[in-house]
């Protein structure tokens, strides 16, 4: 049943006792289909993106009988994932979610309790965005959006990327190349420091955060 | 559409995208007898999952999935790692993961959320570190 490439089965010893922290957080980097989630995460990753398997049971939770779950119907989609270690007390992993608006059954699983979504984008292919947006924006969670670096895609200027994807003017627009460890590094301190500036200026408590 | 189930390491795509689960070979919740959702609160994917230490501290084991799991953490895991080293579907490590805590058996460390300024405060210090 194992495909060749499943070496996930294996993990190399130094990698699989990886921390020594318990306390942990996580960033979702959503995107729509070869977007360079994988590619961004395994970037900054101190292990090498590993796979898990979301499934529909997710979506179908509020029915306890399994036997209610209609397998027709049922999906299963890889999800690439990623951790960094924060010091030795926090680290927080990184989960790569597929944007489009058929895995929206795997967005609440991954994206309760996150600090922060950074959602790539494709110039090229902008609409691919909207389904994690309006998610993003309905739960209140706050994102930034990275367009990733094509060379097919048309360079746009952080505000024509706003305007076309009619973001919030507080929305962050970097840009990235998802190959380069900087590159990501400078997306998610963006998303921190997004996170920093919207509890600065929602000191007084406010149920909506984005 | 691969005829392979996909239980292995994603490429930088979305594994090709669904799967339809008719070429599974066990699903997810035959390893979780049946239940789809924990019968205890259950545990966000992040938080990290350790085992005692000393074997004098661990008790007996029956069930296999169980036990798997707790072979897995010869170090602190969280519960995403823990299925994908397993192989076994998320939503089956998160049932597994939860019910072993409530049980004793393995411990959960705490998660994190961004209403605590000062954690982000060290998490973007640890990022511009990297």
């Amino acid at each position: 049943m194992t495909s060749s490439k499943a070496s996930s089965s294996t993990p190399d010893p130094t990698e699989r006792a990886s921390t020594r922290a318990t306390q942990s957080a996580k960033i979702v980097i959503a995107g729509g289909f070869g977007v360079g989630k994988t590619t961004f995460v395994g970037a900054v990753s101190e292990i090498s993106p590993l796979s898990t398997e979301a499934s529909m049971t997710s979506a179908a939770a509020h029915q306890d009988d399994a036997s209610k779950v209609d397998t027709k119907t049922s999906t299963t989609v890889a999800m690439d994932f990623g951790r960094i270690a924060v010091g030795e007390e926090i680290v927080i992993y990184l989960f790569g979610t597929p944007g489009q608006n058929r895995f929206a059954f795997m967005w609440d699983q991954v994206s309760l309790g996150a600090l922060g979504a950074v959602i790539l984008v494709d110039t090229a292919r902008l609409a691919d965005s909207h389904a994690p947006i309006d998610y993003f924006e309905s739960k209140g969670l706050p994102f930034v959006i990275a367009t990733n670096k094509f060379e097919h895609s048309p360079v746009g200027s952080p505000e024509q990327v706003r305007e076309a994807l009619a973001l919030a003017p507080h929305v962050p627009v970097v840009q990235v190349d998802a190959r380069e460890r900087s590159s990501v590094k400078h997306a998610l301190i963006t998303l921190v420091e997004h996170l920093l500036v919207l509890k600065a200026t929602a000191s007084a408590p406010s149920p909506a955060m984005a | 559409m691969s005829a392979q189930p996909s239980w292995g390491v994603g490429d930088d795509s979305d594994s090709a995208g669904a799967v339809d689960t008719d070429v599974e070979l066990v699903r997810g919740f035959m390893l979780t007898r049946g239940r789809t959702r924990a019968t205890v609160r259950e545990l966000p994917i992040e938080t990290v999952i350790s085992a005692p230490i000393s074997l004098d501290a661990r008790p007996e084991i029956r069930d296999r999935e169980h036990q798997r799991v707790r072979d897995l953490l010869i170090g602190p895991m969280s519960i995403a790692e823990i299925s994908a080293h397993l192989m076994i579907p998320l939503r089956a490590a998160v049932v597994i993961a939860s019910e072993m805590v409530a049980a004793g058996h393995l411990s959960a460390g705490s998660t994190v959320d961004s209403s605590d300024t000062d954690l982000l405060h060290k998490i973007r210090s640890a990022l511009q570190l990297l």
